[in-house]
């Protein structure tokens, strides 16, 4: 391979990055080439040498999301973690979403203070938050291993979500083989709730429309007002 | 070596073989290659790191018709070194521990 071509694929698979971020790589690379050459090295061989375009790129972009915090890919500002173990909305949010996995959920109301998620994430636990035009999303999967099955019983574990008593969007939350609380919510236009093999229970609701949904697993409602609702 | 106790190592690496005077990319990695092994692309991020903790500065001269980007060392940068020397009593006792404990 030739140093234009290289650079040119280098360039590509540069793409995420700004303009000038990407000059600044390119012509540090263009630098080594020319000074490598005038050393007595052969282009080819100091190409090789580098890596392949895709290799240099991924460890650069890997190391930018690092250091920033901030995903080149993504347009959304990732909220941040204020406490310890909180995911707090940072803007205005008319959309909770809460996406688990094998863990527990809990719903309160909470006097004041942003929509906020708390979890004490291990290493098994992966967990995506993105706020994107008034929705907050809290994705939440995990690693399954033979060994950690007992873990799983054993660890208090769970998420606990804040809402604040003034908001009046829509929240969904789902999760799987585990329970699901949600409690003292009113002005919600729609709430859903789904689990499986699990208890779901959803007291003192005040909302437009209530899905609540599981399966082998008890339903209980109590005290919900609302315009429909489904179970 | 361990990728995050070279990665840490490699920093102080770099901003040692500028103590003397500014150098540019091509030259560190030829300076730093025979204590610890270094490729021109391990090297852009920490260059790009350094600069931007404001460790070193960069400024740019003209050679055999092209222009080269030069990093220079800062206080800041004068004083990490400085810091990493004083610790190698503290890492001596420790490779020394650990050595005696794993006879």
């Amino acid at each position: 391979m030739n140093q234009e071509e290289f650079l040119q694929r280098l360039a590509a698979a540069l793409a995420p990055l700004s303009d000038a971020e990407r000059a600044c790589i390119i012509d540090y690379y263009r630098e080594m080439i020319c000074d490598g050459v005038e050393s007595g090295k052969l282009e080819q061989e100091l190409i090789a040498g580098f890596g392949t375009a895709q290799e240099i790129a991924a460890q650069i972009l890997e190391e930018s999301r690092t250091a920033s915090g901030e995903h080149a890919e993504v347009p959304a500002m990732p909220p941040a973690q204020s406490a310890s173990d909180a995911y707090a909305a940072q803007g205005p949010v008319h959309s909770i979403i809460v996406d688990a996995r094998h863990t527990s959920v809990e719903v309160h109301s909470v006097q004041d203070g942003p929509v906020q998620v708390h979890f004490i994430p291990t290493e098994r636990d992966h967990v995506t938050v993105s706020e994107n035009s008034g929705t907050f999303s809290f994705h939440h999967t995990v690693e399954f291993s033979f060994f950690h099955w007992r873990d799983l019983f054993y660890m208090p574990h769970r998420i606990i979500v804040d809402v604040p008593v003034n908001f009046a969007g829509e929240l969904h939350v789902s999760t799987c083989n585990a329970g699901l609380i949600a409690a003292d919510l009113s002005g919600l236009s729609t709430a859903q709730f789904v689990t499986s093999n699990a208890h779901l229970t959803v007291s003192n609701i005040i909302c437009g429309n209530l899905s609540a949904r599981t399966s082998n697993g008890p339903l209980n409602l109590q005290n919900v007002h609302g315009r429909s609702c489904t179970a | 070596m361990d990728t995050q106790r070279k990665k840490g190592v490699l920093e102080i690496c770099v901003l040692a073989a500028l103590q003397r005077e500014p150098s540019y990319g091509y030259r560190i990695v030829s300076d730093i290659s025979p204590c610890i092994e270094a490729s021109e692309s391990t090297l852009y991020p920490i260059l790009r790191r350094l600069e931007a903790s404001g460790c070193v500065s960069t400024f740019s001269q003209e050679h055999n018709g092209r222009l080269r980007k030069y990093y220079r060392i800062e206080p800041l940068g004068e004083e990490k070194v400085r810091q990493f020397l004083s610790e190698a009593e503290e890492m001596r006792r420790i490779y020394q521990y650990i050595e005696e404990e794993s006879l």
